[in-house]
């Protein structure tokens, strides 16, 4: 039986998250001061790479 | 811009009088279902989380804190990608064990009331200011487009008397979870949707107003670099780690959205689009925060940066959006109370109230009603509370620091919750010691500054509160779940663990829990309703009673144990959504109960157990997935077998029934399982009965007749069941095998048999109806001239006499030749020395068999059940090969003596024997040693076939003075079970 690659997929997103959020790679963007829209950008492709991941487990059943 | 407030007052109340109607329009079905159950209101009801802190404060909040507002949703965007593996096994959770509340969770999971007691108490402590934060929101909002200068409690007042009849009529409709408040999920969709809408508008509208277009607030940026620098700067600085923390707890476990996200969800797949169409609901709200701050910096309205919103809508000059500003705060505050209020009325409910009334000496004569009643009573004093802490909350701090306090209290459930789905060992001790200690400090540190203006930390003595108030909710985050956490922990390891706690553990972590031991006392659902009437009333009862039976298929009819079973932890889930875990385990386990004292076999669970593992199945891992697939393999094996298996348990109920005796029988495995045998009607129960009762574990060729009238032909094997270092179970597994279609050409091949042997016959038929013949000829020739009345009297007596000889002739031939039907007959009781005599005359029709000397010294009085005619052909076709092998005249011998209930006959012939090499051929059909044309093979299988089917056993021996043919049959049939003997209930 394949394991559920689900669960694997989720904790990778959310260790993404963390990386882009509470790592020195935070300190590093924050002290960069990029534009205002631009963590919204990172907000939304990790959104969307979630709505793909999610949505193909969804379909195959909770 | 000002409103006078009897405007905003009505456009509050209009707003919130729209709201109404819709979810009416939803209750009421007058909306169809496909709109009213799209997974996008659901999406959007979860929006219940931005409240007026979102809506306002966010924007105070970027201003003293700048990106680090964002915490607020990155936190929730992280706990939703763990939909997986957090918010999917929560979801599984509650809807298997229609938990409604994170108190109802805790206190199923510890099997602790004291749990659920502790987690609402704190809940409450918690929330209330957050309620206090959304009418202060309210009104104060409503003074900034007022200009002030009146007391806004009235204001609130209103509000919280609107809100609380919105809850009421819309939100405390059902006492059951099951039963989802469609009408309120829209609203609080629409809700979402215009807040959302307002927000993005007034920031459209600020950018357009300050800067132009957004290549113009770019540029202003431009110009002032240090806007952008603050914008970031503090995110460098401030726990920003701790507030997301916070963030994440709160996307779930704050009672709102644990209530919209897991109670009000109708369909698993929606978690799934809300997991990534909520975060993106957030940034869309987020976004609009930004362009909001810096218009209101560049535009500087008379108003607090927590209400710049509000502010620079006013400064637009447009009434409307002014308005649909102020709608978008009374929508994210009335959302709030109203789904916060319901969540935690039913958690006060189940732990607080009910196990007051529970203790009670007084029967309720209607448990809805009163639960109905309790909870919008309930909901009524929260409001009223939270009202109070309105009043008694410094209101000079930030919309902010409200929020933050709530959220505090709750994250003090996030070790317990990671506990309940990851951590098997955690125990009652170790998550009430963790949420004390760490309720401890969220008080020190936190409340009662807030509330009776004492130092942070000063209970602790540790660490030196910061000065900056966000910085204090780092420092307090930091100490609460760490001292939490490490408490939790450590407890939980050194103490024990209770087996109850133990089994739900087991449900938590997708384990299916052991099937409790013991019978179930209640023999039906109509005794179920009568032992809970006593704690329900009967109405409530029946219904719940009816609910559960609906829930698992079933009809009021239902006897078998493990559907009882299954019908018991329905009602138990079904009750502890109304009134908590606790409380319906508890009414469960007193008024359903189990008898401990008797063992419940193995084979009366199997079917819940295999049930469990199925649902089970996709979880399982490593070895227990292969254990698994062997279970399932050899199931399947069972299942797939081209016989009809089988298992009836000691007491004689049907635990394995597989496809070929659906097959077979007509009866379906889902209506034989978990039934008695004698409840499976003609013809299985008595076949059955009669099977399991008697000593042999074989029974060939039964006949079973099936209500369609189709006759069956069976063979029957049966074993005993034994468990690995048990030995005997006691149960037994029965192989059917549907021989008809054997035993169908068998008859036709008898019938052939006999024709052929008529045949060899015929010869001497002719010569005895010859000779009869010849003499009715000479006496008819001798009676045209004869004269004398006496002579002519004595000659038609003999022609009568020779006729009667023909007669009989004929009649034996026919009765011989038409025995093709005799298989559906009864048996009924032969005397084997008349059959003898009759297979004595039938052989001496042949030419050779006159010259056989048949010596039957059968006793007269020896009789036994049977079929006459066929067994009249045993001794035909024994005598005929006498005869063949005689061909010059042999003697047979006929005796009989009993054995046991048996008959032991012996038919000896002084022939010249058989070979000992075709001796074991000689029962094999169409084995004949006679030239060909002359034997058929069919003789001797035939023999040992009519001897077999009357339960008989058939051998012969041979040497080279003859050939012994044994013949033993029993003296009596068995018949069917004892009767009046029911098995007894499913205890050993």
């Amino acid at each position: 039986m394949r394991a559920d690659p689900a669960p694997a997929a989720g904790v990778a997103l959310f260790l993404l998250a963390l990386f882009l959020l509470a790592t020195p790679f935070a300190r590093w963007w924050l002290s960069a001061a990029p534009p205002w829209y631009v963590p919204y950008l990172g907000w939304a492709a990790v959104i969307a790479l979630a709505a793909w991941l999610l949505e193909r487990w969804g379909r195959r059943g909770l | 811009m000002a409103f006078s407030l009897p405007t905003l007052l009505l456009c509050g109340v209009a707003y919130l009088g729209v709201l109404f109607v819709l979810a009416y329009a939803v209750d009421r079905r007058w909306l169809p279902r496909a709109v009213a159950h799209h997974p996008a209101f659901y999406v959007f009801a979860l929006g219940v989380y931005a409240t007026t802190w979102s809506y306002y404060g966010s924007v105070g909040f970027a201003a003293e804190h700048g990106i680090a507002f964002l915490t607020i949703y990155l936190g929730v965007t992280a706990a939703f990608l763990l939909t997986p593996v957090l918010l999917a096994p929560l979801l599984r959770l509650t809807r298997n064990q229609q938990l409604t509340s994170i108190a109802d969770v805790f206190a199923f999971r510890f099997s602790s009331q004291l749990a659920g007691v502790l987690v609402t108490a704190i809940m409450l402590a918690g929330i209330l200011p957050y309620i206090a934060l959304q009418i202060r929101a309210v009104a104060e909002s409503t003074l900034v487009l007022t200009g002030g200068g009146h007391d806004p409690r009235p204001l609130a007042a209103a509000f919280c008397l609107v809100v609380a009849v919105f809850a009421i009529v819309f939100g405390a409709r059902h006492v059951t979870p099951r039963e989802k408040h469609s009408g309120l999920v829209v609203a609080i969709g629409v809700e979402s949707l215009v807040k959302l809408g307002a927000l993005l508008i007034v920031a459209w509208v600020a950018v357009d107003l300050a800067f132009g277009d957004l290549g113009g607030l770019s540029a202003w940026l431009a110009e002032h670099p240090e806007r952008l620098e603050g914008f970031y700067d503090p995110a460098l600085e401030g726990p920003w780690l701790s507030l997301l923390t916070l963030a994440f707890a709160a996307a779930f476990l704050l009672p709102r959205q644990f209530h919209m996200l897991f109670t009000e969800n109708r369909s698993p797949r929606s978690l799934i689009t809300a997991s990534w169409g909520f975060p993106l609901i957030l940034l869309l709200l987020s976004l609009a925060i930004p362009p909001i701050l810096w218009a209101g910096i560049a535009l500087a309205p008379e108003t607090d940066p927590d209400y710049y919103v509000l502010g620079v809508a006013a400064l637009s000059g447009s009434q409307p959006l002014t308005l649909l500003a102020y709608l978008g705060g009374v929508s994210a505050a009335s959302a709030m109370i109203i789904v916060a209020t319901l969540a935690l009325s039913a958690m006060t409910l189940n732990h607080l109230v009910m196990p007051l009334v529970k203790s009670l000496p007084h029967q309720e004569p209607d448990l809805y009603a009163t639960l109905r009643w309790t909870r919008r009573l309930l909901i009524v004093m929260l409001i009223v509370l939270g009202f109070a802490f309105y009043e008694l909350l410094d209101r000079s701090g930030t919309l902010v620091a409200w929020g933050l306090m709530s959220f505090l209290a709750i994250a003090q459930f996030l070790p317990g919750i990671i506990g309940v789905l990851y951590w098997p060992r955690a125990n009652a001790y170790g998550f009430l010691a963790g949420v004390l200690g760490g309720a401890l400090i969220w008080l020190d540190s936190v409340l009662l500054p807030a509330l009776v203006g004492t130092e942070p930390f000063f209970l602790l003595g540790f660490p030196r509160a910061p000065a900056d108030e966000t910085a204090l909710y780092g420092s307090a985050t930091f100490w609460s779940l760490a001292f939490n956490g490490v408490l939790f922990v450590s407890v939980s390891l050194f103490t024990p663990q209770r087996p109850t706690e133990r089994q739900a553990a087991e449900v938590c972590h997708d384990q299916a829990s052991p099937v409790a031991a013991g019978a179930l006392e209640a023999a039906s659902p109509a005794q179920f309703v009568v032992q809970l009437t006593p704690v329900t009333g009967e109405e409530a009862a029946r219904k719940e009673v009816a609910k559960a039976l609906g829930d698992q298929g079933l009809g009021w009819g239902e006897s078998r144990p493990d559907r009882l079973r299954a019908l018991r932890d329905q009602i138990e889930r079904n009750l502890s959504g109304m009134m908590g875990p606790m409380l319906a385990r508890m009414i469960v386990d007193e008024r359903l109960q189990l008898d401990r004292s008797a063992r419940t076999a193995l084979a009366q669970n199997v079917r819940q157990i295999e049930e469990q593992l199925e649902s089970s199945r996709n979880r399982f891992r490593g070895l227990a997935a292969e254990l698994d697939r062997l279970r399932r393999y050899h199931r399947q094996i069972l299942e797939d077998l081209p016989l009809g298996v089988v298992a009836v348990t000691s007491h004689r109920r049907v635990v394995r029934w597989n496809t070929a005796m659906e097959g077979l029988s007509g009866i379906s495995a889902d209506r034989a399982l978990g039934s008695r045998v004698c409840d499976l009607g003609a013809p299985w129960a008595e076949t059955l009965e009669r099977f399991l009762a008697a000593e042999q574990a074989q029974q060939h060729h039964d006949q079973a007749t099936l209500p369609g009238g189709d006759t069956r032909w069976l063979s029957l094997h049966k074993t005993c069941i034994r468990e690995s270092g048990l030995g005997r179970t006691g149960d037994t597994l029965v192989i059917i095998e549907d021989i008809t279609p054997i035993r169908r050409l068998e008859r036709e091949l008898a019938h052939s048999e006999r024709l052929a042997s008529i045949g060899r016959l015929a010869a001497g038929v002719a010569h005895e109806i010859g000779n009869p013949v010849t003499g009715i000829d000479s006496l008819a020739q001798n009676l045209r001239d004869e004269t004398d009345p006496e002579l002519v009297r004595e000659s038609a007596e003999a022609i009568v006499e020779q006729t009667r000889r023909i007669s009989n002739i004929v009649q034996t031939l026919i009765g011989y030749a038409h025995a093709g039907a005799a298989d559906e007959r009864r048996p009924q009781p032969v005397n084997l020395r008349e059959l003898v005599d009759e297979a004595r005359r039938l052989v001496r029709l042949s030419k050779g068999g006159r010259r056989l000397e048949i010596d039957n010294q059968l006793p007269a009085e020896l009789e036994l059940p049977g079929d006459r005619q066929r067994l009249a052909q045993v001794f035909v076709n024994l005598f005929s090969n006498t005869v063949d092998a005689c061909p010059e005249g042999g003697r047979v011998a006929v005796s009989a003596r009993l054995v046991g209930d048996r008959a032991q006959v012996r038919v000896v012939d002084n022939g010249p024997g058989i070979p000992a090499e075709t001796l074991d051929k000689v029962l094999e059909p169409f084995y004949t040693t006679k030239p060909v044309g002359q034997g058929t093979g069919l003789g001797l299988p035939l023999v040992y076939n009519i001897v077999s089917d009357h339960g008989g056993e058939f051998s012969i021996t041979a040497d080279s003075g003859g050939t012994t043919a044994w013949i033993a049959l029993p003296l009596h049939r068995a018949g069917p079970a004892r009767d009046g003997q029911e098995p007894s209930e499913e205890v050993d």
